[in-house]
């Protein structure tokens, strides 16, 4: 059995690109550590103890990363805030890639008129000052885990809908279409046998790029206080919280944004070599 | 200019391996070969242009001065003062977003002297000489709103900037129309003589060489394998290969084909068929139409081409026909059948009963299936097959009629050849067993040989299966070969209908003869 | 050209009626009135506010009255800051945020190009993979992240530069918040006009320049500059959005009193005239921004301006 060239692509990637490798190792590794950490630790993400305030780290007492001003441990309260900001990250990524393949996939293949007006409301979707508009949406409305997911997928689709529109358009007028059109290959079949499959590699590389946007736009929301709210952190919120007390307890900014900084450079990372590897006239360093 | 002797080794098999020519002041010289002979390798390394991944060693000495290892400034002045180089797609070698004039000028302007105004003057002279029309006008167009013949043109007029010792042309026509390609060569013949350059032709065309070259060097897999005087070798070969790329060249003095298959009765009529675009220009829409009320018929068992240059409809036609294109008027019938415009609204037994075979052979099969998923695809929509021992015997009959090993059912499409997906191709038009196939320049995009052995698949295949074949194609060579009528396009019209044998004899009007007379024939010494 | 321009600039109307629509319907969409937060009032001078805020008139007068306001450039009385209206406060605060914004973009242009620049002509040498590097890992870093850390250093540890904004020294106040805010760009430009000008590099016609003899520079200036830059300047109206959205950062860390910190104070206030009238004042901003850099385009791709 002969392994697709999608699926033999993407193994060759994993094992052969050495950022590529890195990055996952990293990744996964920061991931599995935010999962299990929490348990391994004695302390709670809520307990507020004031005798305890401002540790700085010490591996007594398992304070690795130490407590911030109301005595809490960091180290649980950063582990949670990986956990989460990587969950708005996934679910947001999902929610954006969903309706922008779907975007993008119908313009293309509809081309014509429709093409032209979806595009339209793109072009004019692209010059709205979307972060102040939910910003807006945090004011107005409760703020809610489940609104900031959707929100924030909900922005961040419009680049992922024009490439993949431009693929099935660029696509569809492949010769391969319009065989099958002639063969009478219903039009739903090539949507999902003849273009989809062909997008994929498009897609993954659009999934490494969205995530970090998402994490930087979930983290700037949450520092500004506007996105979770306490006791619940984020890397976001935690790094506000740090600014506020970096003079006397560096540790509080410090540590939340090493990890911040380490997620994102990953992501950016993974998706810069997933895009070299994939494009065939990118350059290999 | 003497001892040019390059050789180079690039990552596993070498580009251009171990290649010695020699061009006096004022020859011609031209290489043919392959795709992948490594033809323009030469040419790059002969400007100095090859890319820092390429290791070059050897030794090419223009005018006496070397060019392998040469500092950037003797690159420069020799660029400037001896070499000139003509490329093979002049829509691109000019930038887009400069004037014409500008870029000719900016290479003047490197001269002592030069003032800005006589640039001007010397660019505007020069592209009077290389025969532009209203040559102030296109000094101050930008390319894009040049044709391609009048880019290439630009890009002599560029190239004799300086008065260069040598031209280097890489494939400077491959990317015009055969028309075209006649103006252009005669015109570098004109400048060459009253310059007295050399020139260097590099071409897979041995029509183009022996149009514009005297003496030829056959190169293969980056070795020389014959070289002499173009008479001399195109009258008798020395080597195999030579013989085969001569042999493989279609030539429109070929033996007329014979088509016991041919019947009278008519499979496909189409009438006053008009197709047309709207075309936005800046704001306003303009209707261009492809194809103007033209009519034309296949019988079953016939194959009819239709000939034209690029621009003259024959593939909006084709596609039309086929149900990819809807034409704003006429009418379509297969057989009994009326036929729709759209595809999607013909019945599947209409369907079936036309195929296409498609140019670029790689984009036409779905690069995430297999072979053998491709070619049962058609079986499954038509339920002509039913069960997977059916379907496997199917694509195994089909895969052997087509001249395949069975083995590649396995294989996706980027792991074939050119010629190997190709017939994929048709082995996907043919599984269906049609009653006409439409061949949409299918030929165009292979090489010399391979175009050679799919012309004699579809040729059996028609045979075979009384098939019949509309054959899209600009080269007359393809049609004197396989067709039993020709129809000959241009700016969406019919202008000659004729059979092979009359069109090639006594072609009718002024069009059909120019187009061939502009066909590059081979100079053979009268034996 | 000028039908070009006409047509664009037109083209901008709907998207900016557009986006006041939707701020606006979001806005009164908005569970409760605005004063539901503070202490519960007598009916009648509830009734009184929203006479004098119009909150009585259906919405479609109230949008028709808010948009006649906006072309006069009335943006309504903050709800929060009583005795001054929106367009006082943005007037009042417009400035330092539009010096802020505009020396950071230019920064990261001159910056970026020179490095984007510099990796492009020494591509696959150490300068080159070095800056990429560090381009990735500038981008990496959130506004955020960087302007605490530089106040760390520079301020905290180093005592060379201010913290705040509101120290004395009106030349060094700018240099901290200046640089956090241009370093991701920076990084982004230079990233992206590497790549730009190695496409252009390689195409074909830089080769047939070569090959008419001209020298590097006139190459690069004459031949590739203009390519090579369209990429950056479609790239220019996601900036300065980026830029805005991280001033109000910068702002909130610096203490500089600009229109980002109206903003979040706004938005966490529930100053609603206040964050709609800011809302339609970046849209309008970033609307008339992308509407001169497609004129630009226009002008530099003469593909676009002629057909």
């Amino acid at each position: 059995m002969k392994l697709s060239p999608a699926t033999k692509n993407g193994i060759k990637l994993v094992t052969g690109n050495r950022t590529v490798r890195a990055c996952l190792i990293i990744l996964s590794g920061v991931l599995l550590l935010s999962l299990i950490g929490p348990f391994a630790s004695r302390h709670s993400v809520e307990a507020i103890n004031f005798d305890e305030s401002l540790i700085s780290p010490t591996f007594t007492d398992g304070r690795v990363f130490g407590t911030d001003d109301l005595g809490r441990d960091l180290f649980v309260r950063t582990m949670q805030g990986i956990r989460l900001t990587m969950a708005v990250a996934v679910v947001a990524t999902l929610v954006s890639l969903l309706i922008g393949v779907t975007y993008g996939v119908i313009a293309g293949y509809a081309g014509g008129k429709l093409d032209a007006l979806m595009m339209r409301l793109v072009d004019g979707l692209y010059a709205m000052p979307f972060i102040f508009f939910v910003i807006l949406l945090m004011v107005v409305f409760e703020r809610s885990m489940l609104l900031i997911f959707v929100a924030i997928g909900a922005i961040n689709w419009l680049d992922t809908a024009r490439i993949v529109r431009g693929q099935t358009l660029s696509l569809k007028r492949r010769a391969f279409v319009d065989a099958a059109r002639l063969t009478g290959v219903p039009s739903m079949r090539i949507i999902f046998r003849h273009i989809v499959p062909n997008l994929m590699g498009v897609v993954v590389i659009y999934i490494t790029l969205t995530i970090p946007q998402i994490i930087l736009f979930e983290s700037f929301l949450s520092f500004l206080g506007l996105g979770v709210q306490e006791p619940q952190a984020s890397l976001g919120s935690l790094v506000s919280g740090g600014v506020d007390s970096m003079e006397v307890a560096p540790w509080m900014l410090l540590i939340p944004a090493s990890f911040l900084a380490l997620i994102l450079f990953c992501f950016n990372f993974l998706g810069d070599g997933l895009r070299d590897a994939l494009d065939p006239r990118g350059d290999a360093t | 200019m003497s001892d040019l002797r390059i050789r180079y080794g690039g990552c596993e098999a070498p580009a251009v391996d171990g290649l010695s020519f020699s061009l006096g002041a004022s020859d011609s010289l031209g290489i043919v070969g392959e795709s992948g002979a490594g033809k323009s390798q030469t040419a790059l390394a002969i400007m100095g242009l090859l890319p820092d991944t390429a290791t070059i060693s050897g030794s090419i000495k223009v005018d006496g001065t070397e060019v392998v290892g040469a500092s950037k400034q003797t690159l420069r002045q020799l660029r400037r003062q001896t070499l000139s180089m003509i490329f093979q797609d002049p829509a691109t070698a000019l930038n887009p977003y400069l004037r014409v004039g500008a870029q000719l000028d900016k290479i003047l302007r490197m001269r002592p002297g030069m003032s800005r105004k006589a640039a001007a003057q010397k660019s505007i002279s020069l592209l009077e000489r290389v025969g532009l029309p209203d040559p102030e006008k296109q000094y101050r167009a930008f390319p894009h709103q040049l044709s391609g013949g009048m880019r290439q043109r630009a890009l002599i007029a560029a190239a004799l900037i300086g008065d260069p010792a040598l031209i280097v042309a890489d494939e400077p026509t491959t990317a015009l129309d055969v028309t075209v390609q006649a103006q252009i060569l005669e015109l570098l013949r004109r400048l060459q003589s009253e310059m007295n350059t050399a020139l260097l032709m590099i071409s897979h065309d041995l029509g183009v060489i022996s149009q514009s070259a005297q003496n030829i060097l056959v190169i293969d897999k980056g070795k020389t394998i014959e070289e002499g005087r173009c008479t001399e070798v195109f009258s008798s070969p020395q080597h195999p290969h030579t013989a085969r790329l001569l042999e493989a060249a279609p030539v429109i003095d070929a033996e007329l084909p014979k088509n016991p298959a041919r019947s009278d009765d008519v499979l496909l009529d189409v009438q006053d068929i008009t197709i047309g675009f709207r075309e936005r220009r800046g704001w306003r829409h303009r209707n261009f139409v492809a194809v103007d009320s033209l009519s034309i018929s296949v019988n079953k068992g016939e194959v009819v081409a239709v000939v034209g240059e690029s621009g003259s409809g024959k593939t909006s036609l084709a596609r039309s026909i086929a149900g990819l294109l809807p034409a704003q008027h006429g009418k379509l019938q297969l057989l009994t059948n009326r036929l729709p415009w759209q595809v999607s609204e013909r019945s599947k037994s209409v369907r079936k009963l036309l195929q296409m075979v498609f140019q670029d052979p790689v984009s036409s099969l779905s690069p995430a299936m297999r072979v053998a998923q491709i070619l049962a695809e058609p079986l499954t929509v038509h339920q002509t097959a039913v069960g997977i021992d059916d379907m496997q015997k199917a694509v195994a009959d089909i895969l052997r009629r087509v001249g395949l090993d069975a083995d590649l059912k396995d294989r996706y499409p980027h792991e074939l050849s050119g010629g190997q997906a190709q017939r994929v191709a048709i082995a996907r038009a043919l599984i269906v067993e049609p009653s006409l196939l439409i061949c949409d320049e299918a030929l165009a995009a292979l090489d010399g040989s391979v175009r050679r052995e799919i012309l004699a698949l579809l040729k059996t295949e028609q045979e075979r299966s009384g098939l019949s074949i509309l054959l899209i194609t600009h080269d007359l060579g393809v049609v004197r070969e396989i067709s039993d009528r020709v129809v000959v396009m241009f700016q969406g019209k019919v202008c000659e209908t004729a059979t092979n044998e009359m069109l090639f004899a006594s072609p009718q009007h002024d069009y059909t003869k120019k187009l061939l007379a502009a066909v590059p024939r081979l100079a053979r010494r009268v034996a | 050209m000028l039908r070009f321009a006409l047509l664009r600039i037109l083209s901008a109307i709907p998207t900016l009626l557009f986006v006041i629509l939707t701020a606006f319907l979001l806005v009164h969409a908005a569970p409760g009135g605005p004063f539901d937060a503070e202490r519960v009032l007598p009916p009648e001078i509830e009734a009184n506010i929203e006479r004098t805020y119009h909150l009585d008139e259906p919405l479609p007068q109230q949008f028709v009255r808010y948009v006649r306001g906006l072309l006069h450039g009335d943006m309504g009385p903050s709800y929060r800051y009583r005795s001054y209206t929106v367009a006082e406060i943005i007037a009042g605060a417009y400035p330092v945020s539009f010096l802020l914004g505009a020396l950071s973009l230019l920064l990261a242009l001159a910056l970026g190009m020179f490095l984007g620049l510099a990796a492009a002509i020494r591509r696959n040498t150490m300068l080159d993979r070095v800056l990429s590097a560090v381009a990735i890992s500038g981008i990496s870093l959130p506004v955020f992240v960087i302007a605490p850390v530089l106040v760390l250093f520079f301020a905290v540890h180093l005592h060379w530069l201010p913290a705040s904004f509101a120290s004395t020294s009106p030349g060094t106040r700018f240099v901290l918040p200046v640089l956090a805010l241009a370093l991701p760009q920076v990084a982004y430009i230079a990233r992206l006009f590497r790549g730009s000008m190695i496409e252009v590099l390689e195409s074909d016609f830089i080769r047939s320049a070569t090959a008419q003899g001209l020298r590097t520079r006139a190459i690069l200036f004459h031949h590739a500059i203009r390519p090579a830059v369209l990429p950056l300047l479609s790239y220019l109206g996601p900036a300065v959005a980026t830029v805005l959205t991280g001033s109000v950062v910068v702002e909130q860390i610096f203490g500089i009193p600009g229109l980002g910190q109206h903003f979040v104070s706004g938005a966490l206030n529930r100053d609603y005239t206040l964050v709609l009238g800011l809302v339609i004042f970046y849209a309008v901003l970033i609307i008339t921004l992308n509407l001169i850099v497609d004129l630009l385009y226009g002008y530099l791709d003469p593909r676009i301006r002629y057909r």
